[in-house]
C-alpha cells in the first residue's frame, strides 16, 4: 500500500522538484481586440504591475502566475495555455470567479511511460510523461493548447459582489474589496494541469468509454489520491469544500459518526 | 502422427502468446463510427451503453489520433471538467471563497 501511494503522490508532483525553470508555460490569448487580455483601458501600476493598460496588467499577472508554476515543474514540453476573459456568473452575493480544465486526456494504455494503464491523463501531463506535444498546433484534431482557462469580465466593471473587482498587484497586497488575480489564476492552472478529476461529481461514475455492450471506466491521477485509503489521506481530513468524495461507499462513510 | 502433435503444439503456444500480448485493457478497442459532418472516422468515447451506465459528463466525445507517431489516441475535452473558484458574499460582508467541479454556463462574450 505504501508503495502504491508513494507512486501516486509521485505521479501527481512528478513534474515539481528538480531545476528550477525546467519547464516553460506560455499564454496564448484568445480574446479578440480590446476585450479581456487586449483591454487598452489606461490604468495606473500597481503592487508591482508595472504595465499601464488593463489588458497589459492581466497579462502581466497570468504571466507570473505561469511562470511561478513553471519553475516548479519538469517538461521538455512547453504548456500552452489558452485563456480569455468571459462573461460569467455575476450578481451582487455570488460570482464564478474563474474556470478551468485540460483541454484534452490521453489514455494511460498508449503511453509506455505512465504509472497507471487504465487511467486518464492531463494532457500537459501526458507530454511531460512522453517528453513529446501529443497534439501539436499542426496537424491535431483535437485543442492544440494545453489548458484552458476563463476569467469574469463582468469583476473589473464593478458589477460582481457590491462592487469587489481583480487586484492585478503581485505582492499579495489586495485590498478588502478585491480578489487577487495572481491566486485566482495560479489556482486554475493547478487544476489545469491535472489536479483535478474526470468523475462526475453527480453519480459518483468514472470517466468512461463504451465499445460495442460493454463500459469501460478510467481512473484519473486525483483519484488514484482519492482512492486510497491509507493513513495517511484519512490523516489529511479533507474537508467538504475542498475535496468530494462521491459513490456510495463515500457517501455511506460520511455519514457514519465519529 | 509426430506431425500432428508438433502442430498442435505450435497451435497451443502462438494461442498462448497471442493472449499474453494482447493489451491489458480495452480502450483501445472503442468502437468507430462516423461523425456526424466530420469527413474521417473517429473513436466513439460514448458512455451510452445498453444500460446506460457510465459518466454522461464524457457523453459524446471523441477520440482522435495524435499527429505524433506513437501517440497514440486523444480525447478533446470540449470544454467540460472545468473546476470553477466562486466567491459568495456572507450577510456580514466577508468573502468566501470556493473551488468546485462544473460546466460554468457562459453568458457570451463581451465584445466591448
Amino acid at each position: 500500500m505504501r508503495g502504491r501511494l508513494i507512486q501516486v503522490v509521485t505521479l501527481l508532483v512528478c513534474l515539481q522538484g528538480l531545476p528550477a525553470g525546467a519547464a516553460t508555460a506560455t499564454l496564448e490569448n484568445l480574446d479578440g481586440d480590446s476585450v479581456g487580455f487586449n483591454d487598452p483601458t489606461v490604468v495606473e501600476a500597481v503592487g508591482g504591475n508595472t504595465a499601464t493598460t488593463l489588458g497589459a496588467q492581466r497579462v502581466f499577472v497570468f504571466e507570473r502566475a505561469a511562470g511561478l508554476w513553471a519553475d516548479e515543474l519538469v517538461s521538455e514540453v512547453a504548456i500552452t495555455i489558452g485563456a480569455s476573459f468571459e462573461e460569467l456568473t455575476c450578481t451582487a452575493d455570488s460570482a464564478q470567479l474563474a474556470a478551468a480544465a485540460p483541454t484534452t486526456v490521453k489514455f494511460g494504455t498508449d503511453l509506455s511511460d505512465a504509472p497507471f494503464d487504465n487511467t486518464v491523463y492531463a494532457i500537459a501531463l501526458a507530454n511531460s510523461l512522453t517528453g513529446e506535444d501529443l497534439c501539436p498546433e499542426s496537424g491535431c484534431a483535437a485543442t492544440h493548447y494545453d489548458i484552458e482557462a476563463q476569467f469574469n469580465i463582468s469583476m473589473d466593471a464593478g458589477d460582481c459582489l457590491g462592487g469587489v473587482t481583480f487586484y492585478y498587484g503581485i505582492d499579495g497586497n489586495a485590498g478588502s474589496n478585491q480578489i487577487d488575480f495572481l491566486s485566482t489564476v495560479l489556482h486554475e492552472l493547478a487544476h489545469g494541469l491535472g489536479f483535478m478529476t474526470f468523475v462526475n461529481l453527480a453519480t459518483g461514475a468514472k470517466f468512461s468509454a463504451t465499445a460495442g455492450n460493454d463500459t469501460y471506466y478510467f481512473d484519473d491521477p486525483y483519484m488514484h489520491w482519492m482512492e486510497d485509503h491509507s493513513e495517511l489521506l484519512r490523516g489529511s481530513r479533507p474537508s467538504p469544500t475542498t475535496a468530494t468524495c462521491t459513490g456510495r461507499e463515500a457517501t455511506a462513510r460520511r455519514r457514519r459518526p465519529g | 502422427m509426430k506431425h500432428r502433435r508438433i502442430a498442435y503444439r505450435i497451435f497451443v503456444a502462438s494461442a498462448l502468446i497471442s493472449v499474453l500480448l494482447a493489451p491489458p485493457y480495452a480502450a483501445a478497442q472503442i468502437a468507430v463510427r462516423e461523425r456526424a459532418g466530420g469527413p474521417e472516422p473517429r473513436q466513439a468515447i460514448d458512455l451510452a451503453g445498453p444500460d446506460g451506465a457510465g459518466n454522461t459528463c464524457s457523453k459524446g466525445l471523441y477520440a482522435v489520433d495524435s499527429p505524433v507517431e506513437g501517440g497514440g489516441k486523444i480525447v478533446d475535452l470540449q470544454g467540460r471538467f472545468k473546476s470553477m473558484i466562486s466567491a459568495e458574499k456572507n450577510a456580514d460582508g466577508s468573502l468566501e471563497i470556493r473551488c468546485s467541479q462544473d460546466d460554468p454556463p457562459t453568458a457570451g462574450r463581451d465584445d466591448r
